[in-house]
């Protein structure tokens, strides 16, 4: 079934429909949803709450090409997110933490042998700022204003927080793999 | 810092499944939770409804109880709403405008008529007159003009003019309960016992000569002084 016979069916509210676009979507909103959220069951329940959303709101939803049912639906999740942190005042943004630069590798071949699992628990351990900004400049492909406009903060707080959480990020890999 | 960690990043992330990052999600679970959000969304519409349907049923039981009184006061007689008529009845202009010294003052009176004895004293007041006859000219008649027709035949028909006299407003006379104990009181004394020269102390009203109670005292005091 096409995504657009998908989304006209979710728009007769048909529950089958429904139920094929959640589980064809679930599984990358649900690793989206980590990447913002450290616990798991906050993490469902945002996700849940996100789906409700989307179906709820889905008359509203233009299909352009293929590929905007996935943009729209990780837009409601991503402010689902941001929405729950800023509730559970974990967004805060740590402005004076000091980087050591040192032992920081620019070979990315690191990243390459490393495991997803690894990747994703060092973002977790992030601050929640720094994982935030992260997240919304690499995975979001969110300018610096535009995060700075979504997180009500100025454009170079983001570049700094962008910063400091690649630096930390490395400086993480590097202390676990410092022979690579 | 080089795009292609980002990049690097960004690939191993978005094509790991969350088996694979070391979570098992219990998608039935998560897609219950959604329904059950989707059908408690529909709740407060029937809540709503139901709200809707109770004050529309209160409206029809208050409106069938109105009802149901409204019958019943009209097979009482009284029909809802419908207040004793108080018609104010004067006494003729005529009988106020003759100065005569002789006749009491007139005092208007305040009367009770119910509507069916409203419209008979409408009808003898204004009777109709008959068929193929012309109603007389109304001309105001003065009760000294009645009694004058009836002694004397009228020599000559004159134009009898209407003239409207400026008129008097009679003071309504007030009898109080004092003055009523008092006279009571009074007849039950001997004549002896009449000089109650304390009765001063007592207010009474304006007496029915006009005078007035400051006037009153002085004059009981006068004549106790002498």
């Amino acid at each position: 079934m096409t995504e657009t016979a998908l989304i006209e069916a979710c728009k007769r509210r048909e529950s089958f429909a429904q139920r094929l676009l959640y589980d064809r979507f679930v599984d990358k909103m649900y690793v989206l949803c980590l990447r913002y959220i450290v616990n798991q069951t906050d993490a469902e329940e945002v996700l849940s709450d996100a789906f409700f959303k989307f179906f709820r709101n889905i008359d509203q939803f233009t299909y352009i090409r293929e590929g905007s049912v996935q943009a729209w639906l990780s837009k409601i999740v991503v402010n689902e997110c941001l929405m729950f942190l800023r509730k559970k005042k974990q967004l805060v943004l740590t402005i004076d933490d000091p980087i050591t630069h040192a032992g920081l590798t620019e070979n990315d071949t690191v990243l390459q042998q490393m495991e997803s699992r690894d990747i994703l628990r060092h973002i977790q351990e992030m601050p929640a700022g720094y994982r935030t900004v992260l997240n919304l400049y690499v995975f979001e492909d969110k300018s610096h204003k535009e995060i700075a406009a979504l997180l009500q903060i100025s454009e170079s707080t983001s570049k700094s927080q962008l910063f400091k959480a690649r630096a930390l990020l490395r400086q993480r890999i590097a202390e676990v793999h410092p022979n690579d | 810092m080089s795009g292609s960690f980002e990049e690097r990043l960004k690939q191993k992330l978005e094509q790991s499944s969350p088996e694979e990052l070391g979570y098992r999600p219990d998608r039935e679970q998560l897609w219950h939770k959604v329904v059950t959000r989707q059908k408690r969304r529909s709740l407060p519409l029937r809540l709503w409804l139901s709200h809707a349907a109770a004050i529309a049923a209160g409206l029809l039981i208050g409106g069938f109880f109105l009802a149901t009184y409204k019958d019943r006061e009209a097979a009482a007689g009284l029909k809802p709403g419908q207040a004793t008529a108080v018609v104010q009845t004067q006494q003729p202009q005529a009988a106020e405008n003759t100065n005569a010294p002789d006749k009491a003052p007139v005092t208007p009176s305040v009367a009770t008529v119910q509507p069916a004895t409203r419209h008979q004293l409408q009808q003898a007041h204004n009777p109709q007159p008959a068929k193929g006859q012309h109603p007389a000219p109304i001309a105001p008649v003065t009760t000294q003009q009645q009694v004058i027709t009836a002694a004397v035949p009228a020599p000559t028909p004159e134009p009898v003019v209407a003239r409207v006299e400026p008129t008097k407003t009679e003071k309504a006379k007030v009898l109080h309960l004092m003055d009523i104990d008092n006279e009571n009181t009074r007849a039950l004394r001997s004549p002896r016992e009449s000089n109650n020269s304390w009765a001063w102390m007592l207010p009474r009203p304006t007496g029915s000569d006009g005078t007035s109670f400051s006037q009153q005292l002085s004059e009981h005091l006068f004549h106790s002084k002498n």
